[in-house]
């Protein structure tokens, strides 16, 4: 009989405590008894603290590759101090860099014990292929607590190599300019190389010259007879045409502009030619020259 | 006569008289739902579509009458499709059929739910979107509104784009957006825009109140999708909710206030958000088109096939962009110009141009100097960004090497032989005026005859 009594009071007292849980639902979580561990791949122990619940480790946690980091806490209800088993558990960790977020599902025991393990060696693809500093927070929420806690625990810093993760994704927006680089131009020999060269190739004109004058090279005839060397000077002068035709042709006439030229030039050449080379017979025949 | 007279009359009055529908595409729209009553679930959001101009058009997915086609042609512009639960989906409208529909570029609002069917999922796996398991819903313990039943899954959004191709500014910047509903994670494709997403406590999962996540949730945080949408390269526009009460009339005018906020708006941003994302998806708004485009040597203004190669020509593009009912000078900054053979050679951004008010399209400009590469070239404006329908303009023209005649005539290297020849010429002028005019002098006269 008793033992019924105080069976029932018990029932009504858990009730009661399922009531007040779901009703009032001013209940916190409180976390306590953080640790935390980094164990290198020689198992060697570089980290062991524990951390007074509100307050953050300070230093950043470092994780270089075969690394193990483990940490442990205890899950507990404000007002009752016992052991809670919340819905959403998780341990991630924010990017600094780029804000992405990569959870770390806890499993957490009845009595709200809590042990979380990241190892290096079988880490998430998205910690690898990015390294750097990532903030580290736990997140507890569930149904029935009307205040989910979110505690920062500190700043992970991951220094492993970088690890390609395949090409990036395409992403629209506007490309990088390109500039096209125009093939340089050909390099010239220096100018006074080409100048001194000229001067090469004139030096035959002191010789020419040299020896016209030791000969005694005159246009005496022109003077003495400019009415009957008339057709000399045109047959020259069609010659000085068509060398300034083929200077033409050269910069910027094309062929068949100079054809023509040529053949109406070509005529009077051949013509006045005839005539003034009928002249220099004529001249030498009288004795003239 | 006077019949003649009196049917010109109202042919001229139906043409004058015809509604214009707002959306570049059309007005017809077919709401798919899961049960005719669901109807006046959504009767605020239905309205506000009529007030727009749009044909609604309800009908059930079972209804063996409906179809999306008819003789080839789309049936209809605009797919709403409200009915996550169903499940049996008759011949006539199907996944399959609803993907030829975008194919053909009608447009399509999916709204799911908790619920949602294998068979619109598989639709969605289509466009690289993954939907979570069925009776998964976004649960956040730090966002859910003070009206929530106790599930934590009625949310408000923490993250909206800023993209304003999509949405109004006193969208982005007003009152949250109330969700309740599935999440789903979006694929890497370029072609996808997030619109709405979740705050970074928020995950995806069964929502028994007597489990624990035990397995790792399909996307946590801000990788929880509620809205997204896309665009497909013809410019059809599919937008993902997953949430069909986002829609309702309850959700329309429900007061929103963040637990544990003190900030609370009398009416969440749903309505507008709703508005905002029907006008996206019905092609009322981000839709850009060229209006002209010429490329001229400068100094000139002809259009010409063939270029040489180092010329500097000047492209000129008018791009027009739909907004407010009517086009409009697009505002974009990042055009840009690309010549390309096989890979581009320039990329240049052009220069906006000011437009008075009344100008329906804005200029772009850019001096380019043609590369000294020959060959066949496209001249391409590829503008694809999200939110703005995609633009791809290309002309071809030919880029020849210099002709024999256009080199430089004078080279410092060929100074010698430009003097040789001119020598030369010289010489043979000057010895053929002495030739003929030269009177041989008495001594050398003498010398031959002695």
């Amino acid at each position: 009989m008793i033992r019924s009594l105080i069976n029932i009071i018990s029932w009504r007292a858990f009730l009661l405590v399922l009531l007040t849980s779901v009703l009032v639902q001013a209940d916190d979580f409180v976390i306590s008894d953080v640790k935390i561990a980094v164990t290198t791949s020689e198992s060697v122990r570089k980290l062991y603290e524990s951390i007074p619940y509100p307050s953050s480790f300070d230093k950043p946690i470092q994780l270089t590759s075969g690394d193990d980091f483990k940490m442990i806490f205890v899950v507990n209800d404000k007002q009752t101090q016992k052991g809670v088993q919340p819905h959403q558990a998780f341990l991630t960790l924010t990017s600094e860099k780029n804000g992405n977020q990569i959870p770390i599902i806890i499993r957490v025991r009845e009595n709200g014990k809590s042990k979380v393990e990241l190892d290096m060696k079988s880490a998430p693809d998205e910690l690898l292929s990015s390294p750097g500093n990532y903030s580290l927070d736990l997140i507890i929420g569930t149904f029935s607590y009307n205040d989910p806690l979110k505690y920062h625990v500190g700043t992970l810093e991951i220094d492993v190599p970088i690890q390609s993760s395949g090409p990036s994704p395409v992403v629209y927006g506007p490309k990088p300019e390109i500039h096209h680089i125009f093939r340089p131009d050909e390099k010239l020999p220096p100018i006074w190389l080409s100048y001194s060269f000229m001067a090469i190739v004139l030096i035959p004109w002191v010789f020419l010259i040299g020896a016209w004058a030791y000969i005694g090279v005159n246009v005496s005839l022109l003077a003495r007879a400019p009415e009957s060397s008339l057709m000399s000077i045109l047959f020259l002068g069609s010659l000085l045409a068509i060398e300034i035709l083929f200077y033409n042709y050269w910069t910027h006439l094309n062929i068949f502009q100079t054809l023509t030229w040529l053949t109406g030039l070509s005529i009077v050449a051949f013509i006045t030619g005839q005539k003034a080379l009928s002249d220099v017979q004529k001249w030498r025949s009288l004795g003239l020259r | 006569m006077r019949c003649l007279l009196f049917i010109f009359a109202f042919v001229l009055a139906v043409g004058v008289f015809r509604v214009e529908p707002r959306s570049t595409t059309g007005n017809r729209v077919l709401v798919l739902l899961d049960k005719e009553d669901d109807k006046a679930l959504y009767s605020k959001f239905f309205n506000s579509l009529e007030e727009r101009e749009y044909q609604l058009t309800y009908k059930l997915p079972t209804d063996s009458t409906v179809d999306l086609f008819s003789y080839g042609e789309r049936a209809y512009d605009h797919v709403i499709n409200f009915a996550p639960k169903t499940k049996n989906y008759k011949d006539k409208v199907n996944p399959l059929s609803l993907l030829n529909f975008v194919n053909k570029g009608g447009n399509i609002l999916l709204g799911a739910s908790s619920e949602l069917s294998e068979t619109m999922r598989d639709f969605a796996r289509e466009f690289d979107i993954d939907f979570d398991d069925i009776d998964t819903s976004v649960i956040d313990h730090f966002n859910y509104d003070i009206s929530d039943d106790g599930k934590h899954t009625l949310i408000n959004a923490k993250g909206i784009t800023n993209n304003e191709a999509i949405l109004t500014k006193n969208v982005i910047e007003g009152p949250p957006v109330l969700f309740r509903g599935i999440a789903h994670k979006v694929g890497t494709i370029p072609l996808l825009t997030k619109v709405l997403w979740a705050g970074e406590t928020a995950y995806s999962y069964e929502t028994k109140a007597d489990q624990q996540v035990d397995q790792e949730p399909l996307v946590v945080g801000n990788k929880v999708m509620l809205v997204s949408a896309l665009q497909a390269r013809n410019n059809a526009r599919v937008t993902f909710v997953g949430s069909t009460e986002l829609f309702s009339d309850r959700f329309f005018d429900s007061p929103i206030q963040r637990t544990n906020s003190a900030e609370s708006f009398p009416k969440s941003g749903n309505e507008d958000f709703a508005k905002d994302l029907t006008k996206w998806t019905f092609q009322e708004k981000g839709v850009l088109k060229v209006t002209s485009r010429h490329h001229h040597k400068e100094n000139e203004t002809e259009e010409l096939e063939l270029y040489r190669i180092k010329d500097n020509i000047i492209y000129t593009i008018e791009i027009s962009e739909y907004a407010n009912d009517h086009w409009q000078a697009f505002n974009g900054t990042d055009v840009q110009f690309e010549a390309i053979m096989l890979d581009p050679y320039i990329r240049k951004t052009l220069t906006p141009l000011p437009t008075s008010p009344e100008q329906q399209a804005r200029k772009y400009k850019a001096h380019i100097q043609l590369p000294d590469v020959y060959g066949v070239f496209t001249f391409k404006v590829n503008y694809k960004r999200s939110g703005y329908s995609y633009i791809e303009d290309s002309s071809v023209v030919a880029i020849r090497p210099f002709r024999h005649n256009e080199y430089p005539r004078y080279i410092s290297a060929a100074y010698p032989y430009y003097t040789g020849a001119a020598s030369m010429i010289v010489g043979f002028l000057l010895f053929s005026a002495i030739w003929f005019f030269n009177k041989e002098s008495s001594k050398i006269v003498k010398k031959k005859t002695s």
